[in-house]
């Protein structure tokens, strides 16, 4: 018997030293070196590239900037993106690769809720910050807050709030006048909680019965959603949007052709640029909100953006991807000469606001992961999307 | 001796042969009992051999029969249970992934065909039918594996195929809901045209029996059947047998794909749009394509072909494990037969092991029996042969020391007493010699007997024949060797002790620089003293050393004084040698007498004590002998003494004299001077600052009194209560004379403490200094104690006796060599003292009064007259002008 006991452990004791001697170099502390590596996993190809490019764009035009004035306490910042072609298995094998094999510092600016499904846990598990992620999706921003997931943009769900707070406080549309349009998932969902949420702070108590229609992912498939809308029970003036620009555009389009001209309100996800290609240009009522000032205005983060980002790329998202970008050089400041991820967000959250110059940034906490708050509502005109002044401006036009 | 010898050995001669007949009888029965102890060792030996060759036999064959084969069953065993624990985890594995890991078996049969190989060994006769048994078990384990790994295979490929239909089924239900979407808004559009012209019939008739509610209904059903086909595709991948997958195929699928192609054919007939009705014909050939995944039984790839291969392949594998079972009951049975078989053989060992241990057993037994009746009885013999032998030796002992009683030698013992003596004699010398001190044996007739040790002879020479030891000792001096003769006398009277005469002889001389110490010791019994031994020893060192400490000590004590106080040690020194200067062989015996006692008191207290000593001696010879005056030779003795002391502290002396002045003195100098007080009042204040306070007097006289105090060992309290007057020099003399007072009120005054706490009065003495200058001028010196007070009548008794009558009480007690003690000691006791005071009193024109009342204290009050200060300050003015 002690024969084979003897065998057993030997081979146990083998398989122990191989598996040791697997584990590779390169995956311990590659931030030892002058270089700080930060990630991205995103939708490079296919038919969501335009938000991983986008991104990309933003972030690399502000560390380029960085890295030819010197870096950050001498460390370069080289930037790692991979594309999951907005898929979430392909985004969790890249999650491991960024992580275990590249030994990244943080992923920064992914885009989608789906693939934030399966991002997340990954972050938290392995320890690495994931911040700025193209989304505003809730599971980004629990309560408490995982100390590894940091967010810079406003949530869908304050998104919605504020479609809500425009049409009924500045235009004076009444609660049960406003309508839902919604991809079936995840996404959908978030921004839709927010709306009937909103409403119902407002006092409106039957924010649940409103007509709400619904598109499967990836379709076209609007008709019936349309169909609940335009029921000739309900009065819809106003419509919160939560989906995809194909979908969406083919609903405001379907629309119009049959007359039926609420004011269509987007969430920033839904690609601006995009969403005006599909509708021609054209078009009256069709509100984006955005979670950035509008690129082109004459503000300093703007301005700055401007300057470090090539005008073919400059976009909502690229403008996204730099703010993403500025405020994470800004923590590795904070953090001081040789910093780690922990002591990176130690200094996010040390309670003094990441300073990007919108003036309504927010001071990062333990509870406190996202650092803008604020919605900037834009408007379809004359081929492309406008700042608004404020959501009168469309009654003006209306 | 040895001429005495023999005889002895002639007397012993018959008896030896005697004992050598009995002791040949021992040796035959010693030999006898060796011989049987030889033999018994043999034979246990012997026997031990046998039985470790049988045991050694019995272990080969054990380990030929049972050893072996049972090594071999259990290897066998183990690479057969390491086979059957392979095959369960085989069987329990899920994935062709986790079955690959068992993919391997060959080092597990290698074991099995090694074992089964070693078993053929220990045991041929069954080698065949185990390799047999063993090919079998292998086989079946082959197919076991095989059809393990084609199940995996088959559920692997079902799992995908249901994976892919389910997709294209939820795709299909999505483009349903599209169109289904597409025909609600239709019916939506229908319906806000109604609302908004509510009179429209047509409208109202294409809205009510229009077909818009047939295709939701179609598509309704659609959409259900397509979800039940989904349910129908799980139900196959659980199908448990081949009959409940037939139940499936000929019932429940039929039935669905029924309902849903009758759906299908309702929404067509419904849909009239011609871009719909294309999308539903699409709709249905995308269901059609999929059905066959599901349904097909001539597809082998359709879901419910697998299936079918699975459930096949399961029931193949329930009969491979039937077979595997088989094979493995038949070599379970095979290696219970090569066990018992073993087993036997073990039996059979064990029982030859038994007969040969316990043949072994008995044999031992016996002959231990044997071995110890013979002992027993060899003991017996021998026992007697010892006893009779111990007789003989007891009768040849005794012979031999009543001869040697008879031939020892009176000469002999003569001749060594001798050597004893002479031995003696010899270290006796050697002590004597190497001793230090010096040794005499004296008769009591005072002859010396004997050597005297070495020292005597360094010391006082060779003794002359038959000198006297009082002689010998005191060559020069007729009468010391006369008053040794009359101790050695006394000692032979014998009246009184011998240590009180010893203490009386002379105990110390002083020879050639040396001091000697004698010591004498007696010489024979309690009863009769026949000697004296005289013991000289050199004590200069330790006389000399005991000096030279006093001295360091006494100068500490002047060195002392000096420190605290050096204007008074310089008053103290100047007193003293006026005192001095009174002391020569003209003085009379009176003054010298007095002289010399306040001489010695101030030196004793002042750290001058060789001074004290010799004042005391000339004391004494002044006191004993009645000399009228001082001899010159004391004159002299007494001026080195003090001139030796003087030296002594003169270093530590300043050069120029000190002053003492109190702040009071500046401050009333300076308010003077304030005052515009005229020059030559200024310059009489600052010229009193020449004069001592009386107040220091007196606290040098209190410390003074405390150091007596100490000596004599009476505790007491001094207080000093006096005025800011200075006295001029001249009253110097008095103030170092009130001393004796002190000394008397310590010594005869203040009491014992027992006696004082008995009394009622505090532990300490009190004494009191107290002197003021009273507004006339008069001078008032008040020393106070409260001891035990004067005791008259003595004094008057003593006076009487020395013929003095009719004294005042003050005379009695200032009257020259009365005093109230009995002992004289250094310090007071020759009523000297105050006699002394009173004549430095009168000097200065002043008066004495004592007051003193039995057990209540004793008071002295001097007084002097203004006109007698006033000179005194005159004559000191002068002498400093």
């Amino acid at each position: 018997m002690s024969h084979t006991i003897d065998r057993r452990g030997f081979l146990r004791a083998a398989t122990a030293v191989g598996a040791a001697a697997v584990i590779p170099g390169w995956a311990q502390k590659a931030h030892a070196s002058g270089v700080v590596r930060v990630g991205m996993t995103s939708a490079l190809t296919g038919p969501a590239k335009a938000l991983g490019l986008g991104m990309k764009a933003g972030l690399e035009g502000h560390f380029k900037a960085i890295n030819a004035a010197g870096g950050v306490h001498g460390r370069m910042i080289e930037l790692i993106a991979m594309d999951d072609g907005y898929e979430p298995a392909r985004a969790a094998q890249n999650m491991r690769t960024l992580i275990d094999k590249k030994g990244v510092f943080a992923v920064l600016g992914n885009a989608g809720t789906p693939t934030a499904a399966v991002t997340v846990p990954i972050a938290n598990a392995k320890k690495t910050p994931l911040f700025g992620a193209f989304t505003g999706a809730g599971l980004l921003r629990k309560s408490p807050a995982d100390r590894y997931i940091l967010n810079y943009r406003a949530s869908y769900a304050q998104e919605t709030e504020a479609m809500v707070h425009g049409v009924v406080r500045d235009l004076g549309i009444r609660p049960s006048q406003i309508g839902f349009f919604t991809q079936n998932d995840a996404y959908g969902d978030s921004g839709y909680g927010g709306g009937i949420a909103a409403l119902k702070a407002m006092g409106y108590k039957e924010a649940e019965r409103l007509p709400h229609g619904r598109y499967a992912r990836n379709t076209l498939n609007v008709e019936d959603g349309l169909s609940r809308l335009m029921d000739p029970r309900e009065d819809v003036r106003a419509v919160i949007m939560v989906g995809a620009y194909g979908p969406c555009g083919q609903f405001i389009r379907l629309a119009r052709k049959h007359r039926f001209t609420p004011i269509c309100m987007n969430v920033s996800f839904v690609g601006s640029r995009a969403l005006a290609g599909a509708l021609g240009g054209q078009g009256s009522n069709v509100v984006v909100t955005q979670v950035v000032p509008h690129p082109t205005l004459n503000v300093p983060p703007a301005v700055l953006f401007r300057k470090e980002v090539v005008a073919a790329d400059q976009s909502f998202i690229s403008f996204e991807g730099h703010l993403v970008a500025r405020a994470f050089v800004q923590g590795l400041e904070k953090a001081g000469p040789g910093a780690d991820k922990e002591r990176w967000i130690d200094a996010m959250e040390s309670g003094a606001a990441v300073n990007l110059g919108l003036g309504t940034e927010k001071a990062l906490g333990k509870n406190q992961h996202q650092i803008s708050h604020t919605v900037w509502p834009t408007v379809l005109r004359d081929g492309g999307f406008q700042a608004m002044r404020g959501w009168r401006d469309l009654r003006s036009r209306g | 001796m040895s001429e005495h010898n023999t005889p002895h050995i002639e007397d012993t001669a018959p008896v030896k042969d005697a004992g050598g007949t009995q002791s040949s009888g021992i040796e035959e029965d010693i030999r006898k009992s060796s011989l049987i102890g030889v033999a018994m060792v043999g034979a246990l030996t012997l026997s031990l051999l046998l039985v470790q060759f049988g045991l050694g036999r019995q272990i080969d064959a054990l380990e030929a029969e049972a050893v072996a084969p049972e090594a071999a069953i259990v290897s066998l065993e183990k690479a057969v249970s390491a086979l059957h624990a392979r095959q369960t985890r085989v069987l329990t594995s899920h994935t062709r992934e986790e079955l690959s890991a068992f993919d391997d078996r060959s080092a597990l049969e290698s074991r099995l065909t090694t074992a089964v190989k070693t078993m053929g060994e220990v045991k041929p006769a069954h080698a065949e039918a185990l390799e047999a048994q063993t090919q079998a078990f292998l086989q079946v384990d082959d197919f076991l594996y095989a059809n393990v790994q084609a199940h995996h295979t088959v559920a692997e490929a079902f799992d995908t195929q249901r994976a892919a239909v389910e997709v294209k089924l939820r795709a299909l239900i999505e483009s349903a809901t599209g169109i289904a979407g597409v025909s609600r808004l239709d019916t939506v559009l229908l319906l806000r045209r109604l609302k908004a012209q509510p009179g429209n019939a047509a409208l109202a008739r294409e809205v009510v029996f229009g077909n818009g509610r047939v295709q939701q209904e179609a598509v309704a059903e659609v959409v259900k059947g397509v979800l039940h086909l989904g349910a129908l595709s799980g139900k196959i991948g659980l199908a448990p047998n081949q009959d409940a997958l037939n139940g499936l195929i000929a019932n429940e699928i039929p039935q669905a794909v029924a309902t849903t192609q009758a759906a299908f054919l309702a929404w067509r007939r419904a849909t009239t749009d011609a871009g719909l009705l294309k999308r539903v014909d699409g709709l249905e050939t995308a269901w059609a394509s999929i059905l066959p995944l599901v349904t097909d039984v001539n597809n082998d790839t359709s879901l419910v072909s697998m299936r079918r291969q699975a459930l096949a392949q399961r029931e193949a594998a329930v009969k491979v494990s039937e077979a595997e079972a088989k094979t493995a009951a038949e070599l379970d049975r095979l290696l219970g037969v090569v066990e018992a078989e073993v087993n036997a053989s073990v039996r059979d060992i064990a029982g030859q092991t038994g007969i040969v241990v316990w043949s072994s057993r008995i044999v031992t037994a016996l002959l231990l029996a044997l071995g110890a009746v013979a002992m027993l009885t060899g003991r017996k013999r021998i026992n007697a042969s010892v006893s009779a032998l111990r007789k003989q030796n007891k009768e040849l002992a005794d012979l031999r020391d009543s001869l040697r009683d008879i031939n020892a030698n009176l000469e002999a013992q003569v001749e060594s007493r001798t050597a004893a003596l002479a031995a003696r004699e010899a270290s006796m010398r050697l002590i004597l010699d190497s001793t230090g001190d010096g040794l005499a044996h004296v008769t009591l007739g005072g002859d010396i007997v004997g050597e005297l040790s070495k020292s005597m002879h360094t010391w006082f020479g060779e003794p002359v024949d038959g000198v006297n030891i009082g002689q010998y000792l005191f060559p020069e001096h007729t009468d010391r060797a006369f008053e040794i003769r009359l101790g050695l006398e006394q000692f032979a009277d014998g009246f009184l002790p011998f240590e009180l005469l010893a203490s009386q002889m002379i105990r110390r001389i002083e020879r050639d620089g040396r001091i000697l110490g004698l010591d004498w010791l007696p010489i024979g019994d309690e009863d009769e003293l026949t000697g004296v031994l005289l013991i000289v020893t050199d004590d200069t060192a330790k006389v000399e050393g005991e000096r030279a400490e006093r001295r360091a000590r006494e100068m500490q004590i002047s060195v002392r004084h000096i420190l605290r106080d050096e204007p008074g040690f310089v008053t103290f020194l100047r007193d003293n040698e006026a005192l001095l200067d009174e002391i020569h062989p003209e003085t009379p015996r009176a003054a010298a007498l007095r002289a010399l006692h306040t001489l010695k008191g101030n030196c004793g207290v002042m750290g001058f004590g060789d001074v004290a000593r010799t004042a005391h001696n000339i004391e004494d010879a002044l006191a004993e002998c009645e000399r009228e005056v001082v001899a010159p030779g004391h004159v002299t003795q007494l001026r080195t003494a003090w001139a030796e002391s003087r030296a002594q502290v003169a270093d530590y002396l300043s050069e120029g004299g000190a002053l003492d002045v109190s702040t009071g003195d500046v401050e009333r100098l300076l308010t003077a001077i304030e005052g515009q007080t005229p020059h030559d009042e200024l310059a009489g204040m600052v010229s009193q600052w020449w004069y001592t306070p009386v107040s220091a007097y007196l606290e040098r006289l209190a410390e003074q009194s405390e150091s007596v105090a100490r000596r004599l060992g009476r505790p007491i309290q001094v207080s000093i209560d006096a005025d800011g007057y200075r006295a001029p020099d001249a009253f110097s003399p008095f103030f170092s004379s009130l001393i004796h007072v002190v000394r008397n009120a310590v010594d005869h005054g203040i009491e014992s403490e027992d006696k004082r706490v008995e009394n009622g009065k505090p532990r300490e003495g009190q004494i009191v200094f107290a002197s003021t200058r009273d507004s006339t001028g008069n001078l008032w010196v008040e020393l106070r104690d409260d001891g035990a007070g004067v005791d008259w009548q003595k004094l008057r008794a003593r006076a009487e006796a020395k013929g003095l009558k009719g004294l005042t009480t003050t005379e009695l007690l200032f009257s020259d060599g009365l005093s109230t003690r009995d002992q004289v000691t250094e310090l007071s006791g020759r009523g000297v003292g105050l006699a002394a005071v009173q004549h430095a009193v009168h000097d200065l024109g002043g008066t004495v009064d004592v007051e003193s009342n039995r057990g209540h204290g004793t008071a002295f009050r001097f007084s002097f007259p203004a006109d007698a200060v006033a000179a005194a300050e005159a004559a000191h003015a002068r002498a400093a002008a």
